[in-house]
C-alpha cells in the first residue's frame, strides 16, 4: 500500500515540476527548522536546556497529537474510503477488518502536514522548553508513531459507531471528560506536594513542565506517555524505562492486532454511503465544480429561516446569511475559528508564563497577532466566499464583478467582527495592552482576516491543480510574507513614536493597503474566470 | 441568436478547441455531437463565460461577457451546482432575486412541470443526481433567458423528465429562443433539432441541417460514425437504421 502510494506520488511529482519544487521547499523548511535549536546553541541568547522540562514538552505534544488523532478518528469514522476500494476491496475476499487498513493511505497524508506544522513550530518549542535538535527528531518521530497507533485504534472504533452517531457522541465526551480527570488529577498531585495551589502556581510554565515530566502522569497517558517513557530512557540513561516503553508499545500492537483479528466489524453500508459522497464530490471536481466538503458530515436540517431579502448582487450575501443561520443557531461563530482562537489563548498564556520578564506587551502582542493571523491562514482560507467561486453563479449572474465580491465578502462580516473581538480580548488579557490597543488590534484583525481571505482567492486562481498540502503551504508563505510587509513600516513607526497603538494602526494600514494592490492586480478574477483549471 | 466566431481554447499545449465557428438563430435547436473529449463542454463553458478563450462570442449580438449578454443567457452545466445547504425552493428564490426577476408565479410553474413541488423543503444535498439536474434546469430557465445551453442535459434523468426535457426543448423552440445542447448520446437525439455540428478533436468535423425530403443525405447517425469511427462503423450504422426502418 505504502509502496504503491509513494509511486503514485513519484509520478505526480515528475509530471508537475513546480509542484516538486514547492514540496522540496517545504521539505528544506522543516529540515531547517528541526536544526534551528543547533544553529542556536553557540548564540548569546540561547536557551538552557532542562532535560526535565524537555521531557515534560515531549509528553505534553505527544498527548496533544493523539488525542487529536484519536478524537478525529472516532468522530469521522469510515470516511476515507473511495468507490474504487468499494468495488475492488469490500466487495472482494477481503475481511472488513482488513479493509480498514486501506484508510492508511489517507493517514500518510494527514500525518505529512501535521508533522510539517510541528517542524515549523520549532522556534516556539524551542523558546518554551529549550529542546535540541535530537528533542525535535524525537517529537516528530514520536508524533508520526503516536498518530498511528491512535488512527489504528480510533478508526476500529469509529467504524464500531459507525450507525449509532448518539453512542459516537457520548463515547467522545467519556474521553474528553477522561482527560480532564487526568489533568484535575494532575494539579491535585501538584497541589499536595505544594501545599496550595498558588505555591504550585508560583513555578512557571517552565517549572510546571519539569514536574509534569519528571511525574508518573508523563508516562502514564495511553501510548503518548509510553513513547515519552522510551524517550525518557535515552535521556536518562535508564535501560527500566526504555524496556517498559518499549514493551507497551509492542504490547498495544499485539493488542491491536488481537482487536482486528478477533472482533466482528459492521461498517460497510455507512462507508458506501460516504464513499458515494466523495465519489460526486470528485465528479463534481472534473466538472469544474467544488462542493463544500467540509459538511460532509455534519447533519444540517431545514428551519424556520428563509430567503426573503437580496436584490442582484446583494442576493449573494442574504444567501450566505442563510446558509450561515442554518448551519448554526449563532451564525457569526465560526468554529473552527472559535477552536484555533482556544489554541491561541492557550500559546498566549504559555508565552506569557514562560518568556522573560523584561518582554514588555509590545512582545506578547506581536507574537500573539502572529500566531493568530497564521492559524487564520487556515480559518478564512476556505470561507463562503472561496467555495463560491467553485460554483458557476458568481460568474453568470449580470451584475458587476465588484459588486458580487463586494456582497459575498460582506455575508463573512458578522464572523470576522466575532473573530476579532476575541482576538482583541486575547492580546489584551494576555498581552496586559490597554483597551484603545485592544480596539486598535480589533480593526488590524479585520483587515487581516480580510487579508487571509482574499490571499486564498487569488492563490486557488492561479494554482488550483496544486494539491492540499502544497496550497496550504503557498498560503502560509504568501501570509508570512505579507506580515513582514506589514511588520516593518509598523516597527519603524514604532521607533519613531513609541506608541503601540500606532504600531498596531500602522498594520491595519498596511493590510488596507495590500488588500488594495491585490485586488487592483486580480480585478478580472471574476469577469476573466477559468473556470475549469 | 448566437454567434461563435473563431474560437480557439488551449489548456497549455492541448488545444480543446480549434477555431470554431458557427450560428444557431432565434427559434433553432442546435446539437453539438461528438465522443467523449471532442471539445463539446469547453465550448459550451465558453459560451457560458466560464473560461477564457481567443476568438468572439455574442448572444444577440452583444458580447458574452458583457452584463447584457448575461441577462439573455441561461446555462445548465453537465454537472449540477448547487448549494448544499439550500433548499430547492431557496435555489430558484437566489437566482430570480439575484437575476432581479419579479416574482410573477414562473419560480411555482418550474417547479410543478419537473415534478419538484413535494420536495421543495429538500436541500441540495439530499437529491439524487437526477434531481439536482431538474433543480439546475430550473434554475437556468427562472429568469426567462433568450438562449438556453445545456451540457449533456439528459444523463442521470429519469424518462419521465427525459421527456419534459424534450417537450420543453420544443416549446422554447417555438417561443422563438435560441437553444444548443451539447451529447455524445446520438440515441437521445430525436427529430427535434434544426441543425447539429459533429465535433471531433476539438474541430467542427462536419455539419448537418434537418431538412425535410432531403433522402439522398447520410443520416446524422451514419454521419457521426463515419466521423467518429471510419467508414466501415457508419455502412454498420446504416444497416442497422435500415433494419429499424423495415
Amino acid at each position: 500500500m505504502l509502496s504503491a502510494y509513494l509511486y503514485r506520488t513519484r509520478k505526480s511529482l515528475l509530471k508537475r515540476p513546480l509542484k516538486f519544487v514547492l514540496l522540496l521547499l517545504a521539505l528544506a523548511m522543516s529540515v531547517f527548522m528541526i536544526f534551528f535549536p543547533t544553529l542556536m546553541a553557540g548564540e548569546e541568547d540561547a536557551v538552557v536546556r532542562n532535560p526535565n522540562v524537555v521531557l515534560g514538552g515531549v509528553s505534553l505534544v505527544l498527548i496533544v497529537m493523539f488525542n487529536f488523532m484519536f478524537f478525529s478518528g472516532v468522530k469521522s469514522g469510515v470516511i476515507g474510503f473511495s468507490q474504487s476500494d468499494v468495488n475492488f476491496h469490500m466487495a472482494g475476499p477481503f475481511s472488513p477488518k482488513f479493509n480498514l487498513i486501506i484508510l492508511v493511505e489517507g493517514i500518510i497524508a494527514t500525518c505529512a502536514i501535521l508533522l510539517w506544522v510541528l517542524s515549523c513550530q520549532v522556534a516556539v518549542l524551542y523558546q518554551l522548553f529549550g529542546v535540541s535538535s535530537a528533542d525535535v527528531i524525537a517529537i516528530l518521530c514520536g508524533s508520526a508513531l503516536t498518530m498511528i497507533i491512535g488512527f489504528l485504534i480510533s478508526s476500529f472504533i469509529g467504524a464500531k459507531f459507525a450507525e449509532d452517531e448518539k453512542k459516537k457522541r457520548n463515547f467522545l465526551i467519556g474521553l474528553a471528560v477522561v482527560d480532564i480527570l487526568y489533568v484535575g488529577a494532575f494539579v491535585l498531585t501538584c497541589m499536595n506536594k505544594y501545599g496550595s495551589f498558588d505555591t504550585f502556581k508560583a513555578l512557571g510554565f517552565k517549572g510546571i513542565m519539569a514536574e509534569f515530566g519528571t511525574s508518573v502522569f508523563s508516562q502514564v497517558y495511553p501510548v503518548a506517555g509510553w513513547i515519552s517513557l522510551i524517550y525518557a530512557g535515552i535521556v536518562k540513561n535508564s535501560l527500566v524505562y526504555l524496556i517498559v516503553g518499549i514493551a507497551l508499545i509492542v504490547l498495544t500492537f499485539v493488542a491491536i492486532y488481537l482487536l482486528y483479528s478477533k472482533s466482528e466489524l459492521d461498517y460497510y453500508e455507512t462507508a458506501i454511503a460516504y464513499a458515494q459522497k466523495v465519489a460526486d464530490i470528485k465528479e463534481a471536481r472534473k466538472a469544474g465544480v467544488d462542493t463544500d466538503t467540509a459538511n460532509i458530515n455534519r447533519k444540517i436540517k431545514v428551519g424556520k429561516e428563509s430567503l426573503k431579502t437580496g436584490w442582484g448582487a446583494n442576493a449573494f450575501a442574504t444567501m450566505h446569511f442563510l446558509q450561515n443561520a442554518r448551519a448554526s443557531k449563532l451564525f457569526f461563530v465560526n468554529s473552527l475559528g472559535l477552536m484555533y482562537r482556544l489554541i491561541c489563548a492557550v500559546y498566549m498564556f504559555i508565552m506569557s508564563r514562560s518568556a522573560g520578564e523584561d518582554m514588555g506587551p509590545m512582545y506578547y502582542t506581536v507574537m500573539g497577532l502572529t500566531m493568530i493571523t497564521l492559524l487564520n491562514v487556515v480559518v478564512y482560507g476556505g470561507g463562503k466566499t472561496v467555495l463560491e467561486f467553485n460554483k458557476p453563479y458568481i460568474f453568470m449572474v449580470p451584475e458587476s464583478a465588484s459588486s458580487k465580491l463586494f456582497y459575498c465578502l460582506l455575508a463573512d462580516l458578522p464572523e470576522i467582527i466575532f473573530d476579532s473581538v476575541l482576538c482583541a480580548a486575547i492580546i489584551w488579557y494576555f498581552a496586559k495592552v490597554k483597551i484603545f490597543i485592544a480596539v486598535g488590534v480589533f480593526v488590524m484583525m479585520i483587515v487581516f482576516d480580510y487579508l487571509c481571505e482574499l490571499v486564498a482567492l487569488i492563490e486557488l486562481r492561479i494554482c488550483r491543480g496544486l494539491g492540499r498540502f502544497l496550497l496550504m503551504f503557498v498560503r502560509y508563505v504568501l501570509v508570512y510574507a505579507i506580515l513582514l510587509i506589514a511588520i516593518i513600516p509598523a516597527a519603524i513607526v514604532y521607533n519613531i513614536v513609541g506608541s503601540l497603538m500606532a504600531f498596531v494602526l500602522t498594520m491595519a494600514g498596511c493590510g488596507v493597503i495590500i488588500i488594495a494592490v491585490l485586488l487592483l492586480a486580480s480585478a478580472n478574477i471574476i469577469d476573466r474566470v477559468e473556470f475549469n483549471s | 441568436m448566437l454567434t461563435v466566431n473563431g474560437v480557439t481554447k488551449k489548456y497549455k499545449k492541448f488545444l480543446a478547441n480549434d477555431n470554431l465557428s458557427f450560428t444557431i438563430a432565434d427559434g433553432e435547436i442546435g446539437i453539438l455531437l461528438g465522443p467523449n473529449g471532442a471539445g463539446k463542454s469547453t465550448i459550451i463553458k465558453s459560451i457560458a463565460g466560464l473560461l477564457r478563450y481567443e476568438g468572439d462570442i455574442e448572444i444577440n449580438g452583444i458580447d458574452n461577457h458583457e452584463l447584457e449578454a448575461k441577462k439573455m443567457l441561461g446555462y445548465i452545466p453537465e454537472m449540477p451546482a448547487l448549494y448544499d445547504t439550500l433548499t430547492i425552493d431557496e435555489h430558484l428564490e437566489f437566482v430570480r432575486r439575484a437575476y432581479k426577476v419579479e416574482d410573477t408565479g414562473i419560480k411555482e410553474k418550474l417547479l410543478e412541470r419537473f415534478e419538484l413541488t413535494d420536495k421543495r423543503k429538500k436541500m441540495g444535498k439530499e437529491l439524487s443526481k437526477g434531481m439536482q439536474q431538474k433543480v439546475s434546469i430550473c434554475c437556468a430557465l427562472i429568469h426567462d433567458p433568450k438562449v438556453v445551453i445545456f451540457d449533456e442535459p439528459m444523463v442521470g434523468l429519469d424518462p419521465h423528465a427525459i421527456k419534459e426535457l424534450k417537450a420543453l426543448f420544443q416549446e422554447l423552440k417555438a417561443e422563438g429562443k435560441t437553444v444548443l445542447i451539447s451529447t455524445h448520446m446520438i440515441d437521445t437525439i430525436e427529430d427535434y433539432w434544426d441543425v447539429a455540428h459533429i465535433m471531433m478533436n476539438g474541430k467542427i468535423a462536419a455539419t448537418k441541417h434537418n431538412r425535410p425530403g432531403s433522402a439522398d443525405e447520410k443520416s446524422l447517425d451514419e454521419l457521426f460514425f463515419q466521423i467518429t469511427e471510419g467508414s466501415a462503423a457508419a455502412s454498420t450504422a446504416a444497416k442497422k437504421s435500415e433494419e429499424e426502418e423495415a
